[in-house]
């Protein structure tokens, strides 16, 4: 039997109508591709810019409110070199309650001197009730003492706790520079303060929302040991730059916020690709009144 | 052909399951803006002043359903939810209720319940965000 084999055409190829068709199915078909990964990329991008534009803002107003609400005083409108200004402005600074009550211990006379340099209080260490043990550049305001008055904590030397107590005596930066008279048969209590500051600094093509820990001894406000970064999107176009003013309600003058975040995620590929940058762009207004209504 | 059905039954669907994602974001995202407007009008209301011979507007007693309240200063009695970009356009508006009841106690103490309730419309669905809130007067 004789095998059959199939023998290949010497001259096989496809005609130009052939490949024409060929190649305008594979156009169609990337086109198709492309556009499908085109959308699917830009509904990525959206989502992403917009959850971060959504968690930067949430994490920057909950902290400012955090921050703000533990202030005894009205904060103080600053710009982005640390000098007072008037509204709107870059940033602000409060002083913060770290604890009370601290009972000053009578030194003896008449109360303290202005050339005293150390002050010895007492604290409660029970667990429900205990203010912190002073760091240094904390602030002991004294009750009754001139509201000019900062003596500020240098260093501490602690005692042993017993009945719930502990003595502190506090080495302050300074003399007191006041006298504080009080009769010795009466408590004299004080409060540990901080004074902190929030302030849209620039930084790149994002200005940066920062928190200064220690604003009062703090000379360098581009130093980062001195701050932590809350946000790294604040708007960066006009008024968004300066959030910050002072509305008044009746007597009471409560911080004003009109915080604007917009999200450097994707910035190129969102370029053009929505009405009002909707995605990368969030703003709310809020108000955050201090702690105990202070006037001033 | 089973492979090209596939691939775009996939594709239709990965992209349909995007959009839900972004709808969901977007959703979101605008309760965040309705909480600071509610936030902040609670906030105003637990701190301001408030003695027996001065009572102010945020705290005075309104009807069971409440009274509409406008604090933003735009359109009247309407508040911005979702403000654009730079060109100031409102996506999302809504309505601010106040709703100040005075609370009974056997000691006869002029305490309130405060709530304020925002309503708003996104994507033809109907929100509300409210939270609610106690006081006392300061004398």
């Amino acid at each position: 039997m004789t095998k059959m084999t199939y023998r290949r055409p010497l001259h096989a190829a496809f005609t130009l109508t052939e490949m024409m068709v060929a190649l305008g199915v594979g156009v169609v078909v990337s086109l198709l591709a492309y556009a499908y990964l085109r959308t699917s990329t830009l509904l990525v991008a959206k989502n992403i810019s917009m959850n971060l534009s959504n968690n930067d803002l949430r994490g920057s107003i909950d902290q400012m409110g955090d921050r703000v609400q533990g202030a005894v005083n009205v904060p103080v409108l600053i710009n982005t070199a640390g000098a007072v200004t008037a509204a709107p402005s870059a940033g602000v600074y409060y002083d913060r309650l770290l604890g009370d009550p601290y009972i000053v211990t009578h030194p003896g006379g008449n109360g303290l001197t202005a050339a005293a340099t150390s002050v010895t209080v007492t604290r409660s260490t029970d667990v429900y009730a205990s203010p912190p043990i002073p760091q240094a550049g904390d602030v002991l305001v004294i009750d009754g003492a001139p509201t000019t008055l900062r003596p500020r904590v240098s260093s501490v030397t602690t005692f042993a706790a017993g009945a719930n107590l502990q003595g502190i005596t506090i080495t302050l930066t300074a003399a007191l520079g006041a006298v504080i008279n009080w009769d010795s048969a009466q408590p004299k209590t004080s409060k540990l303060i901080r004074r902190e500051a929030l302030i849209v600094m620039p930084a790149g093509t994002r200005p940066q929302l920062r928190r200064y820990h220690s604003f009062e001894t703090t000379t360098n406000l581009n130093d980062p040991a001195t701050y932590a970064v809350i946000s790294r999107a604040v708007g960066n176009q006009g008024a968004e730059v300066t959030p910050f003013s002072i509305v008044t309600a009746g007597l009471d003058r409560l911080l004003s916020i009109d915080f604007r975040v917009r999200t450097a995620a994707f910035d190129q590929v969102m370029m053009g690709k929505e009405i009002n940058d909707f995605s990368s762009y969030m703003r709310v207004q809020g108000v955050v009144p201090s702690r105990q209504r202070p006037k001033n | 052909m089973t492979a090209a059905v596939l691939v775009g039954l996939v594709a239709v669907s990965s992209v349909q399951a995007f959009g839900v994602l972004n709808r969901n974001a977007a959703g979101n995202r605008i309760i965040t803006n309705a909480r600071v407007i509610v936030q902040r009008n609670i906030d105003t209301a637990l701190a301001v002043t408030c003695g027996k011979s001065a009572i102010p507007a945020i705290l005075a007693t309104t009807p069971t359903a409440g009274t509409v309240y406008d604090d933003d200063g735009g359109a009247a009695n309407i508040v911005t939810v979702v403000l654009a970009g730079t060109g100031g356009v409102q996506l999302v508006q809504g309505t601010l209720t106040r709703i100040v009841t005075s609370v009974t106690n056997t000691d006869a103490a002029d305490i309130r319940q405060i709530t304020f309730r925002l309503n708003y419309t996104f994507r033809a669905r109907a929100y509300a965000y409210s939270l609610t809130t106690m006081r006392a007067i300061d004398d």
